[in-house]
């Protein structure tokens, strides 16, 4: 287990290098001039002589080769460049919006977690109930309706019944909880209650698929409390799948973060990277896609290992 | 003879009950309270912090923060010459040829790091402005010559020409004075910001989020500002805009260009009902741009003006704003500008005394003259933003009328802007940037090699006119010139105005003495007059 892990944390390495050489040609391919812009985004002035000379304060008339083995050395470094639209370094721009977008996957992820197995559990055990086909019903819906409606929707209510937007200060978790906890907990809610459908349905069909399993009529026939045999002997095979899919989930939720944190104007990782797209603020877009991948792959290594605690019969050569 | 003491006493004493109550109604009864922290929104981060450089959003963070010598009267919307009145300058004098500009500098002025604000640094700060390098309006001030320190607090202009909107473009907004003691800081990085001489200071920021300023306690206003401060909030989304103006997060929306259509006007109004709303009449008019540095149908002047005839007006506004009393209609000076010309001259000029058949007949006469009565291909680039967007699929519309097959291609802002520079466009649509509806603020648009003359367009007799009326010095010769102006634009028609932008600004009760001017960026925007009622 122990080399597997090595193994697989030296493996982001050529990963990252790949991912990251692919993003920074592909935005210098795509059109758009920054320097055009900044000089005026809004009035669209700017002559050739004022272009000129902001692409080579900003380095952009260097050759293309150039501009990636310098970027490529500062990262060894861990300079991640500066954002040619604020002029903030990455790193900072980035580390002040991260806190904020984590928590909220956080949130989601614990949310959707606290809705999503006592669902499905119940729901597998009441199955074809009125109670299974109602949790089927909240599941449905979850899947079904786009989270960016149910965002604007949640907004709507809220300022409609209270007159009450989440406030607009920049807060994070450990430094002032209360704020934090009331702009993000409507984005929480919203993001977790689309997880908490993927994840519940997964959960009631591997309930189910469990509970008629050999071992469990055995466990049953030995005169074992219920309470047991789900809690015990059920719940621990059934979660395997569920836990493959919370951490697919929890990728997918920075992709959905980004919508979510325009509805409801959460300074967070997903209204910088569209910002930065925007902007073509090439070294911001490549900080962002370098943490985004850093986070797909850890994620991934912690559902494989946590698969192999769940399941000791799973052993990593 | 016992009562004289009392009664001496009693006088006494009514005496000076007297006096208190005089004095009581004597004094005015200030109506502005100090304190308080005024919150509002922009749409983004500004690209910098340097007014010379950055001339769109950086205005709502810098402007709290930087003086200029004279300014616009914060409390009158419009742009007027008699509204100018002194702000680091204590007074000045023109001399009779308007060659002359003596400026008399108050004495108290302080840098927010404490140093003395003299002339010297009003030297540095024109050396800047007129330097292209370092100052993309160096090119509003044709007629300078140079500048004379006489004395710390005494400066002289001689201009090379004079220039009738000298002072007007100085009063704008852009001309601020910017230490001398910190010559070569980085206008990218909000740290710029610290060091100014206006009524608030910038105290910190958080990119993206927030932009928090303190009242300037060494303001050389006595009094002012009002204000303890300023909180500027980053919010990108029109709906949670709204919703944190109606849920009273911000006192106001935006101070200048809060709402950009009707119905995000009335939907404010709606939910704030005890709101103070106003409109604003914008200098700017979006225009469409032909391309005339290829051999294309449209270098044929009948062809432009059948496709000017084509583009009905009220259509394009109903389009794009959806209600005709949020765009008003005018050439390249705004209706009522001092420089339009009159309605009825230009209602003749432009056909719109016609009815839309009668427009539409003779746009095909001109196409069937011109050899192009199948019509042609034409391609419309314009920056992907929903109002362009609804009044470039009118307009394609409109011109399909005269067999002009139009296709629209709408990429974002940076690419558009892409095109536009690379000439990669048959016709291009975009705003004229004008702040105070000056000739000068558009001549670089206009003339033979301008900066800004995106369509290539050379009219020997329009770059003598942009000139006559720089240099003029009487109004009456400059409106003269630009009413020509007028003419030779809306008959050869290189450029087609559409409509002039108006935006809803939104307060709630408790903001006092807040004039949203009729441009989104001016001194205005300093806010020191602004108070808050508690």
């Amino acid at each position: 287990m122990r080399d597997y892990l090595i193994r697989r944390i030296l493996l982001i390495i050529p990963t990252l290098f790949g991912a990251l050489t692919l993003i920074f040609f592909i935005m210098n391919i795509l059109p758009g001039d920054v320097a055009l812009m900044i000089l005026g985004e809004d009035t669209g002035q700017g002559s050739a002589a004022d272009l000129a000379r902001l692409r080579a304060q900003l380095g952009l008339d260097r050759p293309l080769y150039v501009q990636y083995l310098s970027w490529l050395w500062g990262l060894m470094r861990l300079d991640f460049g500066t954002s040619l639209w604020t002029g903030v370094p990455v790193f900072t721009e980035i580390w002040v919006r991260l806190p904020v977008t984590l928590t909220l996957i956080v949130f989601s992820v614990c949310l959707s977690m606290v809705l999503a197995i006592p669902i499905g559990i119940i729901a597998a055990l009441k199955q074809d109930s009125w109670i299974d086909y109602g949790l089927r019903i909240f599941t449905i819906s979850g899947l079904s309706i786009p989270s960016f409606w149910f965002g604007l929707m949640v907004v709507l209510f809220l300022l409609l019944l209270f007159n009450w937007f989440p406030p607009l200060n920049y807060a994070v978790i450990y430094s002032d909880p209360w704020v934090s906890l009331q702009q993000l907990a409507m984005p929480a809610i919203v993001l977790g209650y689309r997880q908490a459908a993927v994840s519940a349905r997964m959960m009631r069909s591997s309930m189910l698929e469990v509970l008629r399993e050999d071992f469990v009529r055995t466990a049953r026939s030995k005169g074992l409390r219920e309470r047991i045999v789900v809690y015990i002997h059920a719940l621990k095979n059934a979660a395997l799948p569920v836990v493959t899919i919370f951490g697919v989930e929890a990728v997918l939720l920075f992709s959905g973060a980004v919508i979510i944190e325009k509805i409801f104007n959460v300074p967070g990782v997903g209204t910088l990277i569209v910002d930065a797209m925007g902007h073509r603020d090439i070294p911001l877009v490549q900080g962002v896609v370098l943490l985004i991948v850093v986070f797909v792959l850890v994620v991934n290594l912690l559902v494989d290992v946590i698969y192999a605690w769940l399941d000791p019969r799973i052993r990593y050569s | 003879m016992k009562r004289r003491p009392w009664s001496v006493f009693s006088g006494f004493v009514t005496a000076a009950l007297l006096l208190c109550v005089s004095g009581f109604i004597a004094s005015p009864v200030l109506a502005q309270k100090p304190g308080g922290v005024l919150e509002f929104w922009n749409r983004t981060d500004p690209p910098g912090f340097d007014l010379h450089r950055w001339t769109s959003h950086t205005p709502w963070f810098a402007h709290p923060v930087f003086s200029t010598l004279v300014r616009y009267d914060s409390s009158k919307k419009e742009f007027l010459d008699e509204n100018i009145i002194g702000d680091l300058a204590e007074r000045w004098e023109v001399s009779p040829d308007g060659k002359t500009y003596t400026f008399y500098l108050h004495k108290n002025v302080k840098w927010h790091d404490g140093e003395p604000f003299t002339a010297a640094d009003v030297a540095y700060s024109f050396e800047k402005i007129l330097d292209p390098a370092r100052s993309v309006i160096a090119g509003r001030f044709p007629g300078f010559g140079r500048l004379e320190v006489v004395d710390d607090h005494t400066v002289t202009v001689h201009m090379e020409a004079p220039q009738a909107s000298f002072l007007p473009i100085l009063a704008q907004g852009y001309a601020v004075m910017q230490p001398k003691h910190k010559a070569g800081s980085d206008g990218k990085k909000a740290d710029f910001l610290k060091v100014g001489t206006g009524p608030f200071m910038f105290k910190e920021s958080v990119p993206g989020v927030s932009y928090t300023y303190v009242k300037n306690p060494d303001y050389f206003k006595p009094g002012l500002p009002y204000l303890d401060g300023l909180k500027i909030y980053i919010i990108r989304d029109r709906p949670a805009q709204r919703a944190a103006f109606v849920a009273h997060r911000v006192n106001m929306t935006n101070p200048t260009a809060g709402m950009p259509t009707q119905s995000i006007y009335k939907q404010h109004r709606k939910r704030v009902p005890n709101g103070k709303f106003s409109i604003q009449d914008f200098q700017m008019v979006r225009l469409l741009w032909f391309n005339l540095k290829g051999d294309k149908p449209w270098n044929d002047v009948r062809v432009r003006r059948a496709i000017n005839l084509a583009l009905d007006r009220e259509e394009l506004v109903i389009a794009g704003v959806g209600d005709l009393t949020w765009g008003r209609i005018g050439g390249v000076f705004p209706p009522g500008n001092p420089y339009a010309l009159p309605a009825e001259e230009m209602a003749q000029l432009q056909w719109w005394n016609r009815s839309h058949e009668e427009r539409l007949a003779e746009a095909k006469r001109l196409m069937k003259e011109a050899g192009y009565e199948n019509g042609f291909k034409l391609r419309l680039v314009a920056r992907t933003i929903g109002l362009y967007k609804r009044i470039l699929s009118q307009a394609a519309d409109l011109m399909r009328q005269i067999n002009i097959d139009v296709s629209l291609d709408l990429p974002e802002t940076a690419q558009a802007m892409g095109m536009r520079e690379k000439g990669d466009f048959d016709m291009y649509f975009e705003v004229m940037y004008a702040n105070i509806g000056d000739p000068d603020e558009i001549r670089g648009y206009h003339v033979t090699g301008g900066p800004e003359n995106w369509t290539g367009y050379s009219n020997p007799k329009l770059d003598e006119l942009f000139s006559k009326q720089s240099r003029a010095t009487s109004i009456d010769e400059r409106r003269k010139y630009a009413h020509e102006i007028e003419r030779i634009l809306a008959q050869d028609a290189p450029v087609i105005p559409t409509f002039f932008i108006r935006y809803g600004v939104g307060q709630h009760p408790e903001v006092k003495n807040w004039t949203p001017p009729n441009t989104p960026y001016s001194t205005h925007l300093q806010l020191e007059q602004v108070w808050l009622e508690k």
